[in-house]
């Protein structure tokens, strides 16, 4: 034990220097943290230049760390003739004084100087332990993945060399992994990750290995074949093996696995007219409270999407969101430009129309859960319709975004919050009005270094700002936004009712100075009050969005499906030939591109062999799904040699 | 009692045989040079020994203890310097000294310190600004200041200045004295060991030509002149170098044994006068470099 400290103790008097280098990097990232924090995120472009900055000293940190730790492994070569290997000391109390030093150097030390910032930016001990477990945990990772390397290698140019060559064989493997899940399908996407995060896992395991054999044995032949055949096995144990091309494995929740399910939520109660008469240009205002929403689900928002043509032709596009700065700001028109269609009504209509059946999901889900942003009207809309006189046909698209319950807890300045990757304390909670909705913007400060905020940029010391929607357990009708709601203890999450108000008016011209909320002032369009015209249409939306199918977000990993071989052929995007996918009916279809327009989503036939050659024919309405949003046809399992026959349009 | 035995010792990287079926002994307490022109094996030989390198075939013993298995007990008994050793060139010598230390119980810090004065070692500098000649001197006060049974030297005068080579050998000599260690020392020139060694081990091409003592060796060798004979007497089983001019004859005797040299020449030519010189160290090793030499210009046409 005493060797093992005096050779410690020798790489720590030697590599002060470098480490005293990092130390600076890191009080770089918290003198760009401290700017990030005093940041109000008024300013999105300037905040965005900060975020870059905090970064790319992240990156120069972990790879200042990944060369140390090469160095520190280098100062002792394992290959070579090495000065240590004929002093008396055994390689495995070399090791663990290499392993040592590394976690006192690369681990400790940047804990230590991030201590002080945790404090100063007002962590208690829990926080602050949680966010000294995660630097350490991420500095600790990239020291074990240099470790290996640096053991195969016995110079600084050799361990980059390898580094780079790893990196393109890592990076390769996975491109040609994602390419063999054959597809964008989110299902497809999600077993692709599933599997590279295994192979991750198998990965670490091997290096793992190589760094043990390469400090017993010194000898880095045996060491990399012993590896491959430790990862084959692992491969093997946890994939099963098969001798065709390696299986996409997925881990999903039991639910999908069985073939999807729905949870509905009931409308609870349809306003029509604007309540607070706030604003003239929405006189057709309709208020959609949600019951029953199970607690594990969370709806985001219901959009409009409106497009409003004046007597003189003239058009408005209100297709903005409505906060610049809500950091969820993918509006419409930004898809819709990507795309190179102009957002106008009846393209975005027809875009949306396409979409649905390229996509696979209900029509009028614009954008559907992958690309969620609400878009809201935007003030500077608001006074460019002002402008004109207020006679014009309005057409509005109603939408239906979902995502994952945030979870029941208070949202008051100071409380902890925990939703996905973030994780801080709210530090403040402001609402709007001028939508008549509460809005609860939460400005959390993410601590340094959280392990769990990866892929935003560990040790980013930022804060940022994250709106969510949120209701007050006892208020169940549309809560005005005033002084009053400022810092009430609220609930996050649907388990309560969710408001959404909706603008709906279906074609009809208003005379001008005629823009009065409708319970105050009826309008008549062709002899006939808006309510008795719009009505009709509320209640079919109201069934609408009634048995829309809403997803089961939380992943019980464990039930384990295997990948089918499938065959996709007919008025489909992109025919497939015995592909690899997932394996139930949408998943095929998306995977093969969606539908062509051409396509008759009426008699989608799934043709099925038994071992016998006896053939069945399954003839699948598609577009029952697409209209009604029933899942329950397209997500029926696939087997292996099925073959999917999308028929054309006679 | 030997502390070096190897087995039919051989070596290979790749097709190239660096040390072919080498079996030879280094005597308890001897001062041992391993010689050989540079590419014959000796640093090959030495790391198979150190178990630096493993050997493609046969065994090696180092203290008893096959080389495969050396572990601390037996290189805390063992000192080992290198020319191509990595020392921690960042270290002054007090630190060296210091780091080195620990790793040895039987470290004696008298010696250290009789070392530090003989070697004229500055404590306050770094390894990375010594003199050749310095950083090596210091590679062996750190090897021997625990007073290790076995020295090995793998070609320590290599690039050292004369001045620098004598200090050092004086060095070796001066804690041989006082040592009870045995030390293998190779160097591809054997002016450098001549007064060092008292066993000598001679590798070509990774062969061993002979492994014995230096007396016995130089009783050995001799420089023979003949004259008086036959103008077209050819030399006798074994010479090296054998010139002859008209009835003079010149050539050295591998295998010299006084009076029967002498009497084998007369028995051949009763008139012939020999002359046998003894040679050194230096002249025996020259005499071998160059009959390689002309073995492998041999062996290539």
């Amino acid at each position: 034990m005493k060797l093992l400290w005096h050779l410690t103790k020798r790489d720590l008097r030697h590599f002060w220097i470098p480490v005293a280098f990092l130390a600076v990097i890191q009080g770089l990232e918290f003198w760009v943290g401290s700017h990030m924090i005093r940041d109000d995120g008024s300013d999105v472009e300037a905040y965005g230049k900060l975020a870059v900055d905090a970064g790319i000293l992240w990156a120069i940190r972990l790879m200042v760390t990944y060369v140390l730790a090469a160095v520190v492994i280098h100062e002792d070569p394992i290959v070579g003739p090495a000065g240590w290997r004929t002093r008396p000391i055994s390689r495995l109390k070399l090791m663990g004084a290499k392993l040592l030093s590394l976690l006192l150097l690369l681990g400790i030390v940047p804990v230590l100087v991030c201590l002080p910032w945790w404090i100063a930016i007002g962590f208690d001990a829990a926080d602050a332990a949680h966010a000294a477990l995660a630097t350490l945990g991420l500095q600790m990772a990239v020291v074990l993945l240099a470790v290996p390397v640096a053991a195969l290698t016995n110079g600084i140019g050799r361990f980059l060399l390898c580094t780079l060559v790893g990196g393109v064989v890592a990076f390769t493997s996975v491109l040609l992994l994602a390419e063999s899940a054959g597809s964008l399908d989110s299902v497809s996407y999600w077993a692709t990750e599933s599997r590279i995060l295994m192979m991750l896992v198998v990965g670490a395991v091997g290096w793992l290995a190589i760094l043990v054999h390469q400090f017993l044995t010194t000898r880095w032949c045996r060491s990399v074949v012993m590896v491959l055949v430790v990862m084959a096995a692992l491969e093997a144990v946890l994939f099963g093996w098969h001798w065709e091309a390696p299986a996409v494995w997925a881990f999903m929740p039991k639910e999908a696995a069985a073939g999807g399910s729905q949870v509905k939520a009931a409308v609870d109660r349809v306003v029509v007219g604007d309540p607070d008469k706030a604003n003239a240009l929405r006189p057709l205002y309709v208020s959609i409270s949600l019951r029953d929403v199970p607690r594990d689900l969370f709806v985001q928002s219901i959009f409009a999407q409106q497009s409003l043509t004046w007597a003189d032709g003239s058009k408005v596009e209100v297709s903005y969101p409505y906060s610049s700065s809500s950091g969820q700001a993918q509006n419409l028109g930004t898809i819709a430009r990507s795309l190179s269609v102009k957002p106008s009504a009846d393209t975005l209509w027809d875009w949306n129309e396409r979409w649905a059946r390229r996509s696979l999901v209900p029509r009028g889900w614009l954008g559907g859960a992958e690309m969620s942003p609400p878009i809201w009207l935007s003030p500077q809309n608001d006074r460019r319709i002002l402008a004109k006189p207020a006679d014009y046909k309005a057409t509005v698209w109603l939408g239906l975004f979902r995502s994952a319950v945030v979870g029941e807890r208070l949202a008051q300045v100071g409380s902890r919050f925990d939703h996905a990757s973030a994780h801080g304390r709210i530090s403040a909670v402001e609402t709007h009005s001028d939508d008549q909705l509460l809005r609860v913007t939460i400005r959390e400060v993410r601590p340094a270094s959280y392990w769990t905020n990866f892929f935003h940029g560990v040790g980013d010391t930022s804060s940022s700002s994250l709106h969510y929607f949120l209701v007050n357990a006892d208020r169940t009708n549309v809560l005005q936004a005033d002084d009053e709601s400022r810092g009430l203890p609220v609930i996050i999450g649907a388990a309560e009712i969710q408001m959404r108000k909706l603008f709906f008016p279906p074609n009809f011209r208003l005379r001008e100075h005629e823009i009065k909320a409708e319970r105050e002032a009826p309008m008549e369009l062709d002899g006939a009050t808006v309510a008795a015209v719009i009505e009709p249409e509320v209640e079919r939306f109201t069934r609408r969005i009634e048995s829309l199918p809403l997803p089961v977000p939380q992943a019980k990993y464990g039930a384990r499906i295997r990948a089918a071989l499938v065959t996709v052929r007919g008025a489909v995007g992109k025919p497939l030939e015995k592909v690899r996918l997932y394996p139930t009916l949408r998943s095929a279809l998306r995977a093969a591109g969606g539908l062509s327009d051409d396509a008759d989503p009426s008699h989608v036939a799934i043709i099925r062999s038994d071992p016998s050659g006896k053939t069945t024919r399954i003839v699948v309405d598609v577009e029952a799904y697409l209209q009604s949003g029933d899942a329950t046809a397209v997500d029926q399992p696939l087997e292996s040699g099925d073959i999917v026959e999308v028929p054309r349009q006679e | 009692m030997n502390v070096i035995e190897t087995h039919h010792l051989t070596r290979k990287f790749w097709r190239n045989e660096a040390v072919h079926d080498l079996s030879l002994d280094v005597p308890a307490g001897s001062i041992t040079a391993l010689l050989g022109p540079n590419g014959a094996g000796k640093s090959t030989t030495i790391r198979m020994l150190m178990n630096l390198v493993r050997p493609t075939s046969g065994q090696a013993r180092v203290l008893g203890v096959d080389s495969l298995r050396l572990g601390p007990r037996e290189f805390a008994q063992i000192g080992y310097v290198s020319e191509s050793q990595n020392l921690p060139l960042w270290m002054t010598v007090q630190q060296f000294l210091d780091y080195c230390r620990p790793f040895y119980p039987t470290w004696d810090r008298e010696l250290e310190s009789a070392l530090l004065a003989q070697f004229a070692l500055p404590l306050d500098r770094r390894l990375s600004q010594l003199s050749r000649g310095m950083l090596m001197k210091a590679a062996l006060l750190g090897s021997l200041a625990y007073r290790p049974k076995l020295l090995v030297l793998d070609e320590p005068f290599s690039g050292l200045d004369p001045l620098m080579r004598e200090e050092f050998v004086q060095g070796i000599l001066e804690v041989s004295l006082a040592g009870e260690w045995s030390v293998l020392v190779s160097s591809h020139d054997i002016e450098e060991v001549e007064r060092l060694a008292d066993h000598v081990i001679l590798l070509k091409a990774g062969r061993l030509s002979f492994s014995e003592s230096a007396e016995a060796l130089q009783a050995r060798y001799r420089r023979v002149e003949v004259s008086g004979i036959a103008s077209d007497a050819s030399g006798p089983l074994g010479s090296m170098e054998w010139e002859r001019s008209g009835q003079l004859a010149r050539y050295i005797d591998a295998g010299y044994r006084e009076n029967e040299t002498e009497a084998a020449w007369l028995g051949r030519f009763p008139g012939a006068v020999v002359i046998a010189q003894p040679m050194s160290l230096r002249e025996i090793f020259l005499a071998h470099a160059r009959q390689a030499r002309i073995e492998t210009k041999g062996g290539r046409t």
